[in-house]
């Protein structure tokens, strides 16, 4: 099918990708002769989606024609924040775009400018290229809480990504759901799977605090776990598996380094096989073969089936200088670690029951083939690295990794991130000025970022140039994060609403909805990229965020921005797979990657030692802590028990909708309508005893701040339990209902920063204690 | 044989995303406030994590013997040749007897217009050959729809796999839906006789 199908009656039918989330769902724009986009339905001939579209997709017409989209540029004319605004040309706020950044960064540094972004609307390898331009690229994003972690820990220590459509739910004996909903986040690649799997008989084990997750009822095993405690469930799983030995051992043995060896003290420091052997390469590593009874040296990648690598023990080996040293290979320090992490010790620090954790770690990792899918509920805590590290190290040691039916590598990840699209900085102190404290997190950390804008060390920030993104709404602490934004000398703010953030700009500019710009969707597509043509003119003057940052790249350093139009710029990223913009609109889909299993037996895997580091060595570096641990989050029942005697509940911010995608879409009719207003999740009997009743003004309080919502009484959380949702701001004029303005349906009010994951830099979002009350 | 257009809604694959609803009020320009189908959520019920609780779509079971119809003073419900039931807004004068009627709460008073509306199927769609929007875009693939006398359809194979979990809404008020909804498999065993008789 042609990518544009005219209709009979003048008008045409555009096959496209649907961008009102990540998941970017196959779809058919319907187009009358008029030129008006009157309906939006699902692409049947996509492979991913197969006609399924949900309600954000649906609903899009209201968000391309929505009265309160800004239609034009535009410069503050009254005081900040407060709405008079005087439209201007293109011309007029190019102009003043590119002189404000020379001049700050003639001035201040190059690192006086934040670019900045949201979650995205394709544009961030862009955005990105943009910083790099300007010089040192802060870019600015809630990345902490959104595929950062799981981005940065899966490429340390397996070189992949192992999640999204890498979880190969289809092929599945069983599916797991891990902190993840992701049949509504990420309907594209995960419900014809799911849909299918009931169907044929896949197991089902969902881990979710929240019995409303749409599959925790259907599920096999429904882990109801306090939030912020899956490590110590992701430790007993392991503990389960190694002791029972339902592991894998031969890819443990040849294609991971936990039979790598190490040293028996504290240390976890690796035996490195120059300690062992002379003239052997000090990068090198050892194991202790069982075939010959001796430690050999091993080098990258697969270790030859020629050796049989211990995994079990302790070995008293002689060192080149005559030194006895005791090692044991990696796999046995995690079997000891685990073990102290039995199924009744996980169940009370879980609230779960010992024979539920062992029943499913059982169905798990005795299956002949099992796909977790996890998601934000993993991340958004303090103690984000090691749940992370935990739960991949569960796959890998289960021989479920790049193998069908478990999780597969999507060899996407590897490509965007790399330097060809996104440049490299021109300010050659870039690193160093960069605002990221956090090993794993891979730009301005926003908790430093914001500081500097208010204190003004190390170094004065002048501008924030924001394409959507609404940090006022998703930082932790977003008063904060508003005085630090007012401290900014010019504000210039891309987006299709009045969001908060773009509410004090001095500069805003009008974004091109998804239906009237030419793009790739390539970002969690698995194997293909789709062409993402429009559908529609740009109605006002409105442009697309890609046009907008290649024009004001171009200006900058045209070196790095050669592009005259945007066709130009996405042949220049298509150019590896040897098509270009013109043939991927007209054949739609293009498959980049063959579906093809083992990938890494040609190459190995993409870190240090080539094979999959559950033991790593990037970690060892980092923390001295090589192998994943149990940690509780920085404020738990647990971790603070005096803090819990004022704050007794936790607080997770992960409750969630179908039809909003993060803090937009409360302004579409069809959409709000659904969800009227913000409610907060409390137990049904913890409600009673506090005297609440459905729909009773309630008050969530933490240490760090209080926000108010009406009470959704439920039976399915635990009692000490408490989900809000996220992302209240807007109104919504045609159906008469209010905006939220000044924080006060902000679940973010009570996050902290100033607890966050050592390593990966996520704060306890989904994991904060809180006290509630009637209003 | 004549057709015989019979909508399944498996409550085992439903989740409750509201795409159908969505989907209805776009493709119908449904005014704020009407709705033709609502999905609601039945549940969570129980001691956690011991809940039942399911998501149960509604919408007009376009019967056989449709008491819409029959109290109509208007003669404006009525019933096509395929058996679909709708509203002849030339006669509707908004009575409101058919919505007392029904027993299935499936239609609604537009306000705004004065009149009743209801799910129309999508029929105009279907009788070219395509699905109901609600069926096309549902993400848990949990309506199927067809035409139950031709036993090579999609509904009439689907029907014939799962039929134990088969059931129809209020089967003895004797109205004959068209619309079968299938049982969750799990999830729903306590719930199932409080709420839905």
């Amino acid at each position: 099918m042609p990518s544009i199908i005219q209709t009979k009656d003048g008008g045409k039918i555009v096959r496209t990708c649907c961008f009102e989330c990540h998941a970017k769902c196959g779809a058919l724009c319907h187009v009358d002769a008029n030129g008006k986009l009157f309906k939006i339905e699902g692409d049947p001939e996509d492979p991913r989606n197969e006609g399924r579209l949900c309600p954000k997709g649906r609903g899009a017409v209201q968000v391309l024609y929505n009265p309160e989209r800004i239609n034009y540029p535009m410069k503050r004319v009254g005081k900040r924040g407060e709405g008079k605004w005087e439209c201007i040309t293109w011309d007029e706020a190019m102009d003043t775009i590119y002189n404000k950044i020379v001049e700050y960064r003639n001035e201040f540094g190059p690192e006086s400018i934040v670019n900045a972004q949201g979650t995205g609307r394709g544009s961030n390898q862009w955005n990105s290229r943009l910083g790099n331009t300007i010089g040192i690229n802060h870019w600015l994003s809630p990345g902490h809480i959104c595929l950062g972690p799981i981005l940065t820990t899966g490429l340390m220590t397996l070189g992949m990504v192992t999640n999204w459509e890498g979880a190969d739910l289809d092929r599945s004996e069983v599916q797991v759901f891990w902190g993840s909903n992701q049949v509504w986040s990420e309907a594209t690649y995960t419900d014809g799977p799911v849909n299918r799997g009931r169907n044929r008989g896949a197991k089902l084990i969902v881990i979710d605090p929240n019995i409303e997750h749409p599959l925790a009822s259907k599920a096999d095993y429904f882990l109801g776990l306090r939030p912020g405690s899956d490590s110590a469930l992701a430790m007993a799983w392991l503990n389960i598996i190694i002791s029972e030995k339902l592991y894998d051992a031969k890819f443990c043995k040849h294609w991971s380094t936990l039979s790598m060896l190490i040293h028996a003290d504290e240390s976890m420091a690796p035996v490195s096989a120059a300690e062992l052997f002379a003239g052997a390469d000090p990068k090198h590593f050892a194991i202790y073969d069982c075939k010959s009874d001796t430690a050999r040296a091993i080098g990258e990648g697969k270790i030859p089936d020629e050796f049989d690598p211990a995994l079990e023990g302790y070995y008293t080996l002689k060192t080149v200088d005559g030194k006895e040293i005791r090692v044991r290979p990696a796999m046995q320090a995690l079997a000891e670690r685990a073990a102290e992490m039995t199924p009744e010790k996980a169940a009370k620090i879980c609230w779960l029951r010992p024979n539920e954790i062992y029943e499913s770690a059982k169905m798990y990792a005795t299956a002949k083939s099992a796909a977790i899918s996890y998601f934000q509920g993993l991340e958004e805590h303090t103690n984000s690295r090691q749940t992370l590290h935990a739960v991949n190290t569960i796959m890998t040691i289960c021989g479920y990794l790049d193998v069908y039916g478990g999780n597969i590598w999507p060899k996407f990840w590897n490509v965007m991130l790399g330097d060809r699209m996104s440049g490299k900085p021109t300010d050659p102190d870039a690193m160093k000025k960069r605002l990221n404290p956090y090993p794993m997190y891979v730009a301005s950390h926003p908790r430093e970022v914001f500081r500097t804008m208010k204190t003004g060390k190390p170094y004065p920030i002048k501008m924030y140039l924001g394409i959507a993104g609404n940090p006022l709404t998703w930082s932790e602490q977003p008063q904060y994060a508003k005085e630090a934004l007012l401290n900014v000398d010019f504000i210039v703010q891309m987006d299709y609403f009045f969001s908060p953030t773009a509410q004090l700009a001095d500069l805003v500019l009008p974004s091109a909805h998804w239906t009237e710009r030419d793009y790739i969707a390539d970002e969690q597509c698995g194997r293909w990229y789709f062409g993402q043509p429009k559908s529609v003119e740009p109605l006002f003057e409105r442009r697309s965020d890609i046009t907008f940052l290649r024009e004001l790249g171009r200006r900058l350093n045209p070196e790095m921005w050669p592009w005259e139009t945007d066709e130009q710029l996405f042949d220049f990223q298509l150019e590896p797979d040897g098509i270009t913009y013109e043939q991927l609109k007209e054949q739609h889909i293009f498959e980049h990657t063959p579906d093809v299993e083992r990938k890494y037996e040609e190459h190995g895997f993409e870190t240090p030692t080539k094979r999959a580091e559950c033991y790593s060595t990037i970690f060892f570096h980092m923390s001295s802590n090589p192998l994943p641990s149990y940690e509780e989050p920085a404020e738990s029942p647990l971790s603070n028990p005096e803090l819990a005697k004022e704050y007794p509940f936790v607080l997770t911010t992960g409750r969630r909708y179908p039809h909003f995608y993060h803090s937009q879409y409360r302004n579409v009719p069809y959409l709000r309508e659904l969800s009227p207003e913000p409610r907060v999740m409390i137990n049904t009997l913890t409600a009673e005893k506090f005297g609440i009743k459905e729909n009773d003004m309630v008050c969530v309080e933490s240490k760090h701040g209080r926000f108010q919502m009406k009470a959704q009484l439920t039976d399915g959380l635990h009692p000490r339990v408490v989900a809000a949702p996220h992302g209240w701001w807007a109104g919504c004029e045609a159906l008469n209902l209010p905006d939220y303005p000044d924080f006060i349906a902000n679940c973010n009010v009570c996050v902290s920063n100033e607890n966050y994951d050592k390593l990966t830099g996520s704060p306890g979002a989904r994991s904060t204690l809180c006290k509630i009350f009637k209003v | 044989m004549e057709k015989k257009f019979t909508l399944i809604i498996d409550l085992d694959r439903c989740v409750g995303c509201m795409a159908c609803m969505v989907a209805c009020k776009v493709v119908n320009d449904i005014d704020p406030g009407v709705e033709f189908n609502k999905v609601y959520k039945v549940g969570p019920e129980g001691t956690f994590p011991d809940c039942d609780m399911f998501f149960f779509p509604k919408q007009c079971m376009h019967c056989e013997e449709p008491l819409c119809a029959k109290v109509c003073p208007s003669h404006a419900t009525y019933q096509t040749e395929e058996g679909v039931v709708l509203v002849d807004h030339n006669k509707c004068f908004g009575c409101s007897y058919c919505i007392w009627a029904c027993p299935y709460d499936a239609r609604t008073f537009n306000k705004k217009k004065g009149m009743v509306e209801k799910c129309v199927l999508c029929l105009p769609l279907v009788l070219k050959g395509e699905k109901p929007e609600c069926v096309k875009t549902c993400l848990g693939n949990c309506r199927i729809f067809g035409d139950i006398n031709d036993p090579n359809s999609e509904v009439s194979k689907y029907y014939a796999e799962h039929s134990d979990r088969a059931m129809q809404i209020h089967p003895k008020i004797g109205t004959k839906p068209s619309v079968i909804y299938f049982k969750p498999r799990k999830g729903a065993s306590k719930l199932w006789k409080s709420n839905i008789r």
